[in-house]
């Protein structure tokens, strides 16, 4: 009993302090995915079952309704091509580099990390697709999260609603510099060390500002819920609401950008 | 019945593997997590007193490595608190089986209580996460669940002979 609380007190200091377990955590995480797929199989099953039994009708409508949809879309993507050349070449006249557009990768959620307080995802996907320590992960609709651990066929991604995360961000108004923290609730982000007298109001979308070079610049984060001044009235406290939809997607977009794979 | 009781653990412990990562269907309210027992602690907490010579220290060390495995803590934690619970359940087995449904109950709200301090201490000290003073909802909600476990002992008990 001594001999194994030892070793386990050896085991969670060298774990918390180096990074020298890496290998055997990536062991055991290859070595316990396929739990994963069991837990996550109930809800193939039950996606499969209202598949099969939906009606003809049903799924002609939802087909016609996805043909509108990507019509629309298509006809803003051709406008964003154009308007992507068109900033491209303003930006070569200033002689700036022009943006690159990131290849993204589609990957399923197959498992939610299962400590409450812990805003973490398992995805499919892993180091044998190119997905690296680092990279930004996309919901439908904004930013989800980035990727904090890999193994060859699964990756675990780390959501913006959790405590530990942070992300810079500006106002798309009057490009206000800032940093999202998670709050540990699904549905609300909160903007640190702003002061009282900064511009931004309620209602401002926030993007990403590539300024930790994690998230491309651009990416939706969040829209501001409501700003009131904390105690000492020195600084604000910005309730911000994210604009992924965190509890509800099964998809999500990992976005490959080649040189960030490095951790600090 | 030795060959038995190895299939009925094996099994069991897959199945505290696969709850301990199953999901509520997205979109499920997020308070709903808290009330997720620490099955595999329960699993230990049954085997040990049911049939003690199947189950072992190291045994419990391994198993409590894989779910830190899975649930991404300092390798080790759980190891260690399932040891733990294998040493100090073993140690009073005896007495523990003698006791009416509700003390046992009592035992394993305290029990699941005490781990789940050391668990969240342990976490805000080595990953730096939040500490949570919800940590009695698992708690409560394992000693509710524990008549179950007692009707299997219970059922268990006239094949004391061959078990033990």
């Amino acid at each position: 009993m001594v001999g194994l609380g030892l070793l386990s007190l050896v085991l969670i200091t060298l774990d918390a302090t180096t990074r020298i377990l890496q290998p055997l955590r990536n062991g055991l995480g290859i070595l316990v995915s396929p739990i994963f797929y069991i837990a996550e199989s109930p809800y193939w099953a039950a996606d499969w079952a209202t598949k099969t039994a939906a009606s003809r009708n049903a799924l002609l409508a939802r087909i016609d309704q996805l043909a509108r949809s990507n019509l629309e879309l298509s006809r803003l993507s051709q406008q964003a091509e154009a308007l992507r050349a068109e900033n491209n070449q303003m930006r070569e006249l200033l002689g700036s580099k022009p943006r690159i557009v990131d290849p993204v990768l589609i990957a399923e959620i197959i498992g939610l990390a299962q400590v409450p307080n812990v805003h973490q995802v398992v995805i499919d996907k892993g180091s044998t697709d190119g997905v690296r320590v680092g990279h930004a992960v996309l919901g439908a609709k904004g930013v989800f999260g980035q990727v904090v651990e890999t193994t060859p066929f699964n990756a675990r991604v780390l959501m913006i609603t959790d405590t530990r995360h942070g992300v810079p961000v500006e106002v798309v108004r009057s490009g206000q510099r800032g940093i999202v923290s998670g709050t540990g609730e699904l549905d609300r982000l909160e903007a640190e060390g702003l002061p009282v007298t900064a511009d931004i109001r309620a209602g401002d979308l926030l993007i990403a500002s590539a300024l930790g070079g994690r998230f491309s610049h651009g990416y939706p984060v969040g829209k501001v819920l409501s700003v009131r001044p904390d105690p000492s009235h020195v600084f604000a406290i910005v309730d911000v609401r994210p604009s992924a939809e965190l509890g509800r997607s099964r998809y999500v977009l990992v976005v490959l950008n080649g040189n960030q794979g490095k951790q600090t | 019945m030795r060959a038995k009781i190895g299939v009925a653990m094996a099994l069991s412990v897959l199945a505290a593997l696969v709850l301990q990562v199953a999901h509520l269907p997205l979109g499920a309210p997020e308070w709903l997590g808290w009330l997720r027992p620490p099955w595999m602690l329960l699993i230990i907490v049954f085997w040990t007193l049911a049939a003690p010579m199947h189950t072992g220290l190291v045994g419990a060390w391994l198993v409590g490595l894989t779910i830190d495995a899975l649930n991404v803590d300092p390798l080790g934690l759980n190891g260690a608190l399932f040891a733990a619970t294998n040493f100090a359940t073993r140690r009073f087995r005896s007495r523990v089986r003698m006791y009416p449904l509700t003390q046992q109950m009592g035992a394993i709200f305290l029990l699941v209580l005490g781990a789940e301090v050391v668990c969240q201490v342990v976490r805000s000290l080595a990953a730096e996460q939040p500490f949570s003073l919800m940590l009695w909802v698992p708690a409560v909600v394992s000693a509710l669940a524990w008549p179950l476990a007692y009707r299997l002992l219970q059922r268990m008990r006239p094949q004391r002979h061959i078990v033990v």
